[in-house]
């Protein structure tokens, strides 16, 4: 275990107060934009109040700062290993289809972090998205980290990219039939039809997000048709089965909210 | 009073075993057994006369299951859960009476028990089971694993995993945790 303090920040030159301005103008321009956000985010943060859905989040603008010519590329260890921090994170392979970037990270713990950089035109600006994802290690599954199905993946992108960039941790993802009986037999009461084996469920939590925002947050993304919220350990689960007839597709316990008998009585005529 | 102060005192000097810091802690803590409960026996074994049980329901992922808490005698409580045939599959104790042959007991702070077992494995459950809201787990494969709950610290950091983190060496298990693996005869 080690520091999570100071070194454990991210190491960019835009977050170090020694930040050097004059050097390149078209960062600075960025660089007090991106202060501003950040206060502003802090101050919101400490009041706990949401931010307005049009905020433009820091970690855009730091997107748009990496983009500038001469960055040099280096990736934040603010998510790094469970068991030890990886300050030395290298990149292990980034694909780009001319659409979106992502850069796979493999952490000390063996989990790996995800993160895509998309950029899409909006009202003739250049807009960068960041969205990330934490794959854990499986116990079930000697210690290798939860894999994801490319349809599933996406839409965590798209929840983390709701979130302001946070990182979306998936504690499970795909099972597979070994893995599932794993679960079972070591009495961990994992459904045995459960949509983990297809593919189409996550397990997660937002790194900085209580259980409850992050269960309004998945569900308010839209990307799923399911959100339960455990309200233990597993985080939220999401999946996209459809959801029960009568239902808006949100539970607790697996209790549909509001529950179907809650609905108000038409209106007599 | 200072009779029973004396009684106290030459308890605590002469039988370490009613202190919860002796050293002289019976080991009870191995693979699939704690105290006198075996996992992979029938749950029916341990169901004789005279025994006091609790049964409780368990919320799985999408189902329930029962769950046995023994109240033993010089033990406590120790919790079996059981698979659907009735056999035991997964035994706990939340009490720090007990040790390991290595010395380690429910209660040891996170740093103790990494000291002791440095090639144990932390863990965010990845499945539904009953146990604290926010927390991990510290697996040792000649053992079973020792549970932590965070959800007192979760505020102090954040929520974020990476904070709490920070804070886990001091953290104190709260319970152990053992099982039988499948390919165990």
């Amino acid at each position: 275990m080690t520091n999570f303090t100071e070194n454990n920040t991210t190491p960019e030159v835009w977050d170090s107060p020694d930040y050097p301005w004059g050097q390149d103008i078209n960062r600075d321009i960025y660089k007090v934009e991106y202060d501003r956000q950040k206060n502003k985010e802090n101050t919101f943060a400490e009041l706990g109040l949401r931010l307005p859905p049009d905020h433009q989040h820091s970690t855009e603008l730091a997107g748009y700062m990496r983009q500038l010519p001469g960055y040099k590329q280096t990736l934040s260890t603010q998510n790094t290993g469970l068991n030890d921090v990886d300050n030395n994170a290298t990149i292990d392979s980034v694909s780009d289809n001319g659409i979106a970037k992502e850069f796979r990270v493999t952490n000390n713990d063996g989990s790996i972090t995800l993160t895509r950089e998309r950029q899409f035109v909006d009202n003739g600006i250049i807009q960068t998205k960041i969205g990330r994802i934490r794959l854990m290690p499986q116990d079930s599954d000697n210690g290798n980290p939860s894999t994801l199905q490319e349809s599933m993946k996406n839409k965590l992108y798209w929840l983390s990219e709701y979130s302001g960039g946070k990182t979306v941790q998936v504690n499970s993802g795909v099972r597979t039939k070994v893995q599932n009986q794993w679960l079972i037999d070591h009495h961990i009461n994992a459904a045995k039809n459960s949509p983990h084996l297809i593919g189409n469920a996550a397990d997660i939590s937002i790194d900085g997000q209580t259980r409850k925002l992050t269960e309004m947050d998945a569900f308010n993304s839209g990307q799923f048709n399911r959100v339960n919220n455990y309200e233990s350990n597993q985080g939220i689960h999401v999946d996209t089965n459809p959801r029960r007839l009568g239902t808006i597709g949100l539970y607790r316990k697996w209790i549909a909210i509001p529950t179907p008998r809650d609905k108000p009585l038409p209106p007599k005529k | 009073m200072k009779n029973i102060m004396i009684y106290i005192i030459f308890l605590f000097e002469f039988f370490p075993a009613f202190s919860e810091e002796s050293p002289l802690a019976p080991v009870q803590l191995e693979k699939g057994y704690i105290c006198g409960i075996q996992a992979g026996e029938n749950i029916k074994d341990q169901l004789y006369d005279g025994a006091e049980v609790t049964v409780e329901r368990a919320m799985g992922e999408e189902s329930y299951s029962l769950k046995y808490i023994f109240h033993i005698q010089d033990c406590g409580d120790v919790s079996a859960t059981t698979n659907d045939a009735g056999f035991i599959s997964r035994i706990s104790i939340g009490q720090g009476k007990f040790m390991t042959q290595e010395g380690a007991r429910v209660g040891d702070p996170f740093s103790r028990l990494k000291k002791l077992y440095p090639e144990g494995k932390l863990f965010l459950p990845e499945a539904y089971y009953e146990g604290p809201e926010y927390g991990y787990y510290y697996k040792i494969d000649q053992l079973g694993f020792f549970e932590f709950d965070a959800t007192a610290i979760m505020e102090k950091c954040g929520y974020s995993m990476d904070m709490c983190l920070a804070f886990l060496d001091g953290l104190k298990s709260s319970k152990f945790v053992t099982y039988k693996e499948q390919n165990e005869k």
